[in-house]
Order: structure tokens, then sequence, then C-alpha cells
């Protein structure tokens, strides 16, 4: 059963009871909450998302609720938790969405250590996998968005899961997360695709997530080998460079960009180097967004 | 009553992926990684095996494999091996 075969009751009837029982990717998540603008967000933006029954084995048990008290009426914030874990201070109540977001990305990051774990951007093609890490306005996450709508499927826009176990990356394809100015280039670019409540005002600015079509997305249980790595730099008024990155500088800034390397020690460190000797890597400037669909396409259509 | 034997300080192995010119270093102790030019993780490779034995197996090499001189070589070697020992690579007392 898909969270939309559930009719909006149900779906927030198990919101605010026992907890909503769902797959995203390998994870199991256990979400409840009494917010309308989170049972919104699941609906439009997790459809496909498989419900679980009670006996499934839950790796996140998250609950994202207002804070009570007094604050709820003057203040109205939103308290995220994890296992009755409070990891953030709360956030103003409108940005409830973002909150559970974030969370799950921590809940994901901090504990799955069954995977190396990569910020980076993920898409496949024609079985062959590309992986785009950076950091906050490096254009990754619009560049992926603009990816899945030309032909490319969504592994995630945020973390690269690569399997302790096989050496594979894993999908965990979950809305992708725009901010500010990327919202409407990729609204341009993709008139269909369809996009969660704006979230305003956040630390990171505005962010509307966007919804990733089951088509456009790799089946959750399916891990591929990457064979592309680009780190993508957006630079206004910039001349488009695609420049060969060396294994050893690749391998270095992964593991920068790596949530869990000290955990893994040594494994990480095989893992990274056993990954990077696949990869063929990339540093990429861009100055737009057709410039860089374009630039991508010269990388990943070269013979090798 | 069994003595206790005094444990010596032996460090893990450092852990070297070459990639041409390039290798990097995994440091089991720190967790730091290093990217270094090949030729000078080949010398601190060399070192560090040589802090358990022969400690001339650094100098040797870069005669035979680079044609330095028996004076470059040991310039070369010292200074790496004050470079290592400051970012904490190797440590005399492995010895």
């Amino acid at each position: 059963m898909l969270i939309s075969d559930l009719d909006r009751n149900a779906l927030k009837a198990h919101l605010s009871g026992q907890g909503l029982r769902f797959r995203t990717g390998p994870f199991g998540v256990s979400l409840r909450t009494s917010i309308p603008a989170i049972a919104r967000h699941i609906e439009k933006l997790y459809p496909h998302s498989e419900a679980l029954d009670n006996d499934a084995f839950i790796d996140f048990h998250i609950t994202t609720n207002p804070v009570s008290g007094l604050r709820r009426w003057l203040k109205p914030q939103v308290v995220f938790s994890f296992d009755g874990y409070k990891p953030f201070k709360p956030l103003p109540l409108a940005q409830a969405t973002a909150a559970f977001e974030w969370g799950l990305n921590w809940c994901i990051a901090s504990i799955s250590h069954q995977y190396l774990i990569i910020h980076s951007a993920v898409v496949e093609k024609d079985g062959l996998g590309l992986m785009l890490p950076g950091s906050p306005g490096s254009g990754k996450s619009t560049l992926c968005a603009a990816l899945t709508h030309s032909g490319w499927r969504l592994l995630s826009d945020e973390m690269a899961l690569l399997s302790v176990t096989d050496g594979m990356i894993y999908p965990v394809p979950r809305p992708v997360s725009l901010k500010n100015q990327s919202i409407q280039i990729i609204k341009a670019f993709a008139a269909e695709a369809q996009f969660g409540d704006r979230v305003a005002g956040t630390t990171k600015g505005d962010i509307e997530h966007m919804y990733v079509p089951e088509e456009n997305a790799l089946q959750a249980s399916m891990g591929i080998h990457a064979k592309y790595l680009v780190f993508p730099h957006y630079q206004s008024g910039c001349e488009t460079e695609v420049a060969p990155l060396s294994k050893g500088r690749a391998s270095m800034s992964l593991i920068e960009n790596a949530f869990n390397f000290n955990i893994l020690g040594h494994q990480g460190f095989e893992m990274i180097s056993d990954l990077v000797d696949s990869l063929e890597c990339h540093d990429f400037t861009y100055p737009d967004l057709q410039q860089a669909l374009d630039g991508i396409e010269q990388i990943t259509s070269a013979k090798p | 009553m069994i003595a206790s034997t005094q444990q010596k300080n032996i460090p893990s192995l450092l852990v070297f992926r070459f990639w041409g010119e390039e290798c990097v270093v995994y440091n089991p102790l720190s967790g730091d990684t290093h990217l270094l030019p090949a030729l000078h993780a080949e010398i601190l490779q060399l070192i560090t095996e040589g802090i358990r034995g022969d400690s001339d197996r650094p100098i040797d090499h870069l005669m035979a494999e680079y044609a330095m001189s028996y004076e470059e070589a040991v310039e070369f070697s010292s200074a790496l091996y004050k470079h290592y020992k400051s970012l904490g690579l190797v440590d005399p007392s492995w010895n």
C-alpha cells in the first residue's frame, strides 16, 4: 500500500495517532504530527512512498509537533524529536515542513552507519550514476532538480548512501529542496514540476520542496555504481569550464563531504578510495542552468 | 602471579593510496587524511618502516630511484621526517 492509497482522513488519523509508518529509500520512518502543513506535505510530496504495516522495522521514530504551553499562542513554534531526543532548538511553526525534512536528514546522517554518507546529489541514467557533491551555493540541488526533468532519475538531492556491504549507492529519493532564486529557475525550466508549500524566512532563505514523480526516481531498493563525480560551482557571469580533477584531490574532497567518515575510519577510507578508483572526476564551473546541463551532457557523453 | 610486560606503543599502520603523482595517506590514530606528492609518500612509507628497522632505506631509495647524491638524499629525507613528525605521522617513540 502506498501513502496515496490512504484518504486524507486516514492519513491525518495515522499522523496524529500512533504515527504514519512509511518507507523512504531503505529506511522505515514513523512520523507523528498534529501539524496540518506536514500532513499536506506528506500527502503531496510522498504519495509513492510505501505505507508500512505495524510490524515493519522502523529506523526513525519522529515526532514533529507544536511547542506546548503559552508559547503555543504567543509565538508558535515546532519542535522535532527523534526517539524522544530533541536535537534542535524549536523553529517557527510556519517552518514545520522544513523542520521535518532537515530533521530526517539529521537522523539518516547521524545513525545510519551501514552507509558511508556523502553530502552529494546523485542521479542516474542508463545505469550510470552521477554524483554532484557541493557546498551551499554551488547549485547542486538546482542542477539535480533540472536533471530529474531531463531524463535522469533521482537517487537523492542531498546524500549519497554508499553501502558498507557492497559499495553500491542506494537511493533515498525524497523531495528536492530548492532555495531562493532556484525555485523560480526550476519553475521556469520545468513547467510540469510540482511543489509543496513555500517556507519563507528560514536560516537558508525561502524554501520549496519539489515533488519527484515515481518515474523520475530510481527504485528505492536498486543500488547503482557511480561513474561520474562532478563538483559543480555556480558563478554568475563566468565562462563554463570543465576541468579534470585528480583522484587524490577528488578523494580528499569526498572525505570532506562525508558525514560519518570519522566513524567508519579505515573502512571509510578504503570505501572512498575504491569509489574514486571507478570514477571520472571533474571540477565544473558554470554561469547558468542551461550551460550547466550542456556541461553535464558533455562530461557524460565523452568517451573515456 | 604473571608479571605484566611493557607494551610498546606500536602505531597503527598508515594507509596509503597512490594515484599517479599523488597519494592520500590515512592515519588511523588521528583519523586525519593527507594529500601528498607520490614521492613524499614513498619516503614516508620508508621512514615509518625504517623507524622499526633499516633507517637508511629512505636514503638508499632516493639515491637509487631519483639519482640524488648521498648528501641530497639525507637532507631531503630529514626535512620530510621533521615535517611528518610535526603532522604526527611519524614518532620516534615507536622505536
